[in-house]
């Protein structure tokens, strides 16, 4: 297993350099526009909008009361200010909550009847998912099952009837409340309340789509499972909502990733993740987050407001968040974990490269609260160009949190004189019995190994994306394999130009 | 000296059972060594004698010198002499390895009735005993095993326990990390402490260090238990023989 | 916390007009002042420090404007004439300027060292009984001079201490600062350090041990705004009953700060099941050539460390004091003469464990 590994990141080495030879001319490959005819709700928020768009999903009762109520909760809350990220103010007027590619109405049925042109979208996203070859059900294209948004609408699940045999339910979240409400009742709304911060509730309110996921009890999901976000429509805010029930004793592996075309006003992204493990169970959630970033004069660049958080609610249960973020114009993300279980545990792997004018916010709480429950955090940070980068991050344990454990490492690189890397870590602790470590450093990447890699004849670009990809192999080799490989490819292209 | 009766104990709150009925007798004056797989064991029988927190014995006993040693806290048992050379001895910062020592030393004579050996006789030994085992002075005054390499923690151990002059001596690996030479200083140590009143355990998993400390008697531990004895020789018949016959 | 519902305002915030910091403040969300002078007298007293100061030192009174700090326009406002310290160029003494009389009410002090003058200040702040006391002080650190600063601190249980500090640094300018605080009912120290021009040498330590449900809050803000800084904070802590501690250390560097060398370490012990610590090591950086790093560990004793010092024949208490005591001694190892310290720390351990 150790060696396939070693194999496949040498591969992927000489992939990010020519990843970065191929891109050139290209600097943002995932900016293109889909030319697909598109329904929007009109412009602007208020109560009818809400009404709107829960009929478009023709959603029961109790949904359309639980967004009203987090509407009118919404217009009493203000925007955070505390993160370190500075951005004009949001008219959030100015947006269109709802846009679903036209041809989509009826939702496809099956593979035939989805929309050639939207098949030649995924054609030319190729890298990332290869949801393309997916779709397509090409022979010995990666086994991954996955749900794909596009703007408001989810499009097209794959793999569903394969899922069903051993009873993992993957599905357009709008599609489980009609299918499945008992669950979504249940879950939806427990780990991240309606109330819980600006975004979340926001969100709450006009959410137009998402993931639903439920593994059975003892089951492990056979294959990798994917959401993949586009935002396409002009002057569209995306607001996809997740939910992930893992029943006792299973396990499954999550991937979401997203890109959005190059436009000039910022698009607002604000999606709300819930995770809920039970006993013995184990959710590991890899993100590839490369949203369009703005142009080189900080020009347009979507704002990512996102709230994800797992509750370990079972004894001994699991959770794993990675992240490679290149992504966005503004990132303000806590991936969080409340290990609530006796012995649960909770991970946080992220990689956070920001470049250009990109200020990103971003790191994790864990919240411990059960006995003997342990964390992990490793945090990243390269930062490069005029960027701004703050790892935030919170690790607290309750008076009856006895022997819980937390080992932080937060490492940051500043690439350049005008970038900034920040880190700032609270620690509370309540019990004696809690062991909490944390280490931070802040360097610049080592004059010494730049020249000895070009004294190899590595150009400066190829040798910066290689130390740089050293310096994030602690975080690299939890992600699923094929995702490693298009996260070192990500790595070089968002540090283009970075250098000389 | 030491009786040691059906001894079983688990960790994790029961949930694995490390020692399982190990019972061995070492009488004053003899040199026992035990030897076994990795995972045999070992380091917990030394653990339970000494008293280190998290090992529940759920059943047998030991008696040391008459007394129940099991019903002793840490501190006493190290009164009552028993001296446990770490397999990986602790480095503590802030804490000169002088004042440990003197502390640990007096906090002993104390409790056995005596008074305070003086500034200068301490001085005095601790320098005689650091030349024997060529340990230099300024290790004396850092902070105990901060910064020191495993070997030099080895010697660090060997020199406490000639110190400190305890009955009955548990070594738990001593010999790793070592090379030929400091095995050798380690070794005429130990042997300088051999005498009628004083009994030694030694937990190894190579046989090399029993060719400088011979043994009186070798056993070997697994599954918890004593499975096999011997003479010397044994030893060696085990470190050419390996020990699958005596896995489980 | 009900959101509607609005506290009864205290006499601090009637007199503040409601500017009283809060704990919606991020810099003191750990440490409620407002809670602490709720049932607080004597809010509008003046206090008058006992200095005494060695040969050569100027003491005068001046007109200084107000801080720009909180609690600093707080003092301001009932001392208008400011207690200024000032020294020749160039001047030396082996005898330290003392302060002490710090019991109750506001103060403000200014603290001036000439270019080359090598000064030492050794601070008491205690009371004897409830109180409330409000101390600004400030330092300004000329071209080549060195401050030694020793504080010491011990409260009543009932008394709320802010003691706020203001540094500003020249060239080649140094400070050494020690501090060992065992708390008060609330207490804040809050050290706000600029580093103005290149070569500065920083070394802020401290220790704090609680007891019963003392409260100290340890936060600083250190701006490095020029090359070659040297930078190097430990914290310790030790807690044990009711008692909280507050480490918050922040470093700054700013754009031109090339070759920043700085190091922020906070360590804490909790020794009983109902003591609560917060820390926020904070960094930011918009320098690159710069290596910066910081750590915070805390947790009870070290249980291996203790075993193996009961396996030596040492009692588990007089261990775990000596254990302790190794611990917090790391903050004061660059002190030229710590033996005050150690002997107050060991006295407090004895007395406690």
């Amino acid at each position: 297993m150790a060696e396939i590994k070693t194999i496949a990141k040498d591969a992927i080495v000489t992939e990010t350099v020519k990843g970065v030879e191929a891109l050139e001319a290209d600097k943002y490959k995932y900016g293109f526009e889909s030319d697909i005819e598109q329904e929007f709700a009109p412009k602007g928020l208020n109560e009818d909008i809400v009404r709107f768009i829960s009929a478009k999903k023709d959603e029961p009762d109790w949904m359309l009361e639980w967004r009203l109520d987090a509407y009118a909760r919404w217009l009493t809350m203000k925007e955070p200010t505390w993160a370190m990220v500075d951005y004009p103010e949001i008219d959030y007027q100015d947006s269109y909550y709802y846009a679903a590619p036209k041809s989509d109405k009826d939702g496809p049925k099956s593979l035939d009847e989805v929309d050639p042109d939207l098949l030649e979208v995924y054609a030319k996203l190729g890298i990332p998912l290869r949801e393309q070859e997916v779709l397509a059900g090409v022979q010995g294209a990666p086994r991954v099952a996955v749900d794909a948004v596009f703007d408001s609408v989810s499009v097209v699940t794959t793999f569903k009837e394969e899922l069903a045999k051993v009873g993992v339910i993957f599905c357009p979240l709008s599609e489980a409340v009609k299918n499945h409400p008992e669950l979504v009742r249940k879950y939806l709304g427990t780990v991240v309340p309606p109330t819980d911060n600006f975004f979340a509730t926001l969100n709450t309110a006009v959410f137009s789509e998402g993931s639903f996921v439920y593994i059975p009890p003892g089951v492990r999901c056979p294959m990798e499972l994917s959401t993949y976000f586009r935002m396409n429509a002009q002057g569209t805010g995306q607001f996809e909502r997740t939910l992930i029930i893992a029943d006792k004793g299973s396990y499954v592996s999550y991937l979401e990733g997203c890109t959005a075309p190059m436009r000039d006003e910022n698009q607002l992204h604000a999606a709300v993740v819930e995770l809920i493990v039970l006993e013995d169970a184990e959710i590991k959630y890899s993100t590839v987050q490369n949203w369009w970033p703005g142009d080189a004069e900080g020009k347009g660049g979507v704002y990512n407001f996102v709230t994800k958080r797992a509750d370990c609610r079972g004894k001994n249960s699991k959770v794993s968040w990675t992240q490679v973020e290149t992504g966005s114009a503004i990132t303000w993300k806590y991936p969080s974990c409340i290990l609530r279980g006796d012995g649960s545990s909770g991970e946080f792997y992220s990689i956070a490269i920001t470049n250009g004018f990109q200020q990103a916010d971003t790191g994790t709480k864990m919240i411990h609260l059960g006995k003997n429950t342990r964390s992990r955090i490793i945090s990243k940070g390269i930062s490069a160009g005029k960027s701004n980068q703050t790892y935030r991050g919170l690790v607290s344990a309750h008076k009856k949190a006895t022997g819980a454990r937390n080992f932080t490492q937060c490492d940051s690189l500043l690439i350049g004189d005008q970038c900034g890397a920040h880190t700032v870590p609270y620690i509370e602790s309540n019990t004696p019995s809690a062991q909490f470590e944390h280490e931070a450093t802040t360097s610049k990447l080592s004059e010494e190994q730049l020249f000895y890699c070009r004294q190899r004849g590595l150009s400066e670009e190829d040798a910066v994306a290689l130390l740089v990809n050293g310096f994030c192999r602690d975080v690299l080799q939890n992600l699923p394999m094929e995702f490693a490989v298009e996260a070192q490819k990500l790595v070089a292209i968002s540090l283009e130009g970075s250098v000389g | 000296m030491l009786k040691i009766n059906n001894l079983t104990a688990t960790v994790n709150d029961g949930a694995q059972t490390i020692l399982n009925g190990l019972s061995l007798h070492i009488p004053a004056g003899e040199v026992h060594a035990i030897m076994g797989p990795n995972g045999a064991g070992k380091s917990t029988l030394s653990y339970v004698l000494t008293g280190k927190d998290g090992y529940d014995v759920t059943d047998g006993s030991v008696e040391y010198l008459g007394q129940d040693l099991l019903a002793m806290q840490p501190e006493e048992r190290a009164t009552a002499g028993m001296f446990l050379s770490f397999q990986y001895p602790l480095e503590i910062p802030g804490v000169p390895t002088m004042t440990f020592l003197r502390t640990a030393l007096n906090a002993q004579r104390k409790s056995r009735g005596d008074k305070p050996m003086s500034a200068p006789d301490f001085l005095k030994k601790a320098r005689e005993i650091a030349s024997d085992l060529k340990i230099k002075p300024d290790m004396l005054k850092r902070p105990l095993n901060v910064g020191f390499s495993g070997g030099e923690k080895k010697r660090m151990e060997i020199f406490q326990m000639m110190m400190l002059e305890p009955k009955m001596i548990i070594m738990d690996e001593t010999d790793s990390g070592l090379d030929v030479d400091a095995l050798r200083i380690v070794a005429d140590g130990v042997n300088a402490l051999r005498g009628p009143e004083r009994a030694m355990l030694i937990i190894t998993h190579y046989q090399r260090l029993l060719d400088y400390i011979v043994p009186d008697r070798v056993h070997v531990l697994a599954d918890g238990k004593i499975v096999a004895s011997g003479d010397a020789d044994f030893a060696k018949k085990l470190e050419a023989e390996g020990y699958d016959a005596y896995a489980a | 916390m009900q959101p509607n519902s609005t506290p009864a305002l205290t006499e601090a915030e009637t007199i503040l007009g409601g500017a009283l910091p809060h704990r919606r403040m991020e810099a003191w969300k750990w440490t409620d002042v407002r809670a602490s002078l709720r049932q607080k007298q004597g809010l509008t007293n003046i206090c008058t420090p006992e200095i005494s100061v060695p040969e050569g030192i100027i003491v005068s009174r001046e007109t200084i404007p107000a801080e720009s700090t909180v609690m600093g326009a707080f003092a301001a406002r009932f001392v208008t004439d400011c207690i200024v310290i000032s020294t020749p160029e160039n001047y030396k003494s082996d005898q330290p300027i003392r302060i002490s009389g710090l019991g109750n009410g506001h103060a403000r002090i200014l603290i001036k060292l000439a270019k080359g003058a090598e000064l030492s200040v050794v601070e008491t702040h205690e009371s004897d009984t409830a109180s409330f006391i409000n101390l600004d002080m400030q330092f300004d650190i000329s071209e080549g001079a060195k401050l030694t600063r020793t504080i010491f601190h011990a409260d009543h249980t009932d008394t709320t201490r802010i003691a706020s500090s203001r540094i500003n640094v020249q060239t080649d300018g140094e400070i050494t600062q020690h501090m060992l605080s065992f708390g008060a009912g609330l207490s804040r120290f809050e050290t706000r350090l600029t580093a103005q021009g290149k070569n500065v040498k920083v070394d802020i330590h401290g220790a704090y041990l609680l007891d019963e449900k003392r409260h100290v809050d340890m936060t600083s803000h250190i701006d490095l705004i020029d090359e070659n800084a040297q930078i190097r904070q430990s914290v310790k802590g030790v807690i044990t009953d009711k008692a909280r501690g507050v480490f918050q250390g922040k470093f700054h560097v700013h754009r031109r700060a090339q070759f920043t060398d700085a190091e922020m370490r906070h360590d804490a012990l909790m020794l009983s099941d109902t003591c609560e610590v917060r820390a926020k090591p904070e960094l930011e950086i918009y320098a690159d050539d710069v290596a910066c790093a910081h750590g915070n560990t805390v947790g009870a004793l070290d249980e291996s460390a203790l075993f193996y010092m009961r396996q030596r024949g040492i009692p588990a208490s007089q261990a775990r004091a000596l254990l302790t005591q190794a611990f917090v001694a790391q903050a004061f190892e660059s002190m030229a003469d710590n033996t005050e310290f150690m002997t107050r720390i060991s006295n407090w351990l004895e007395q406690r464990l």
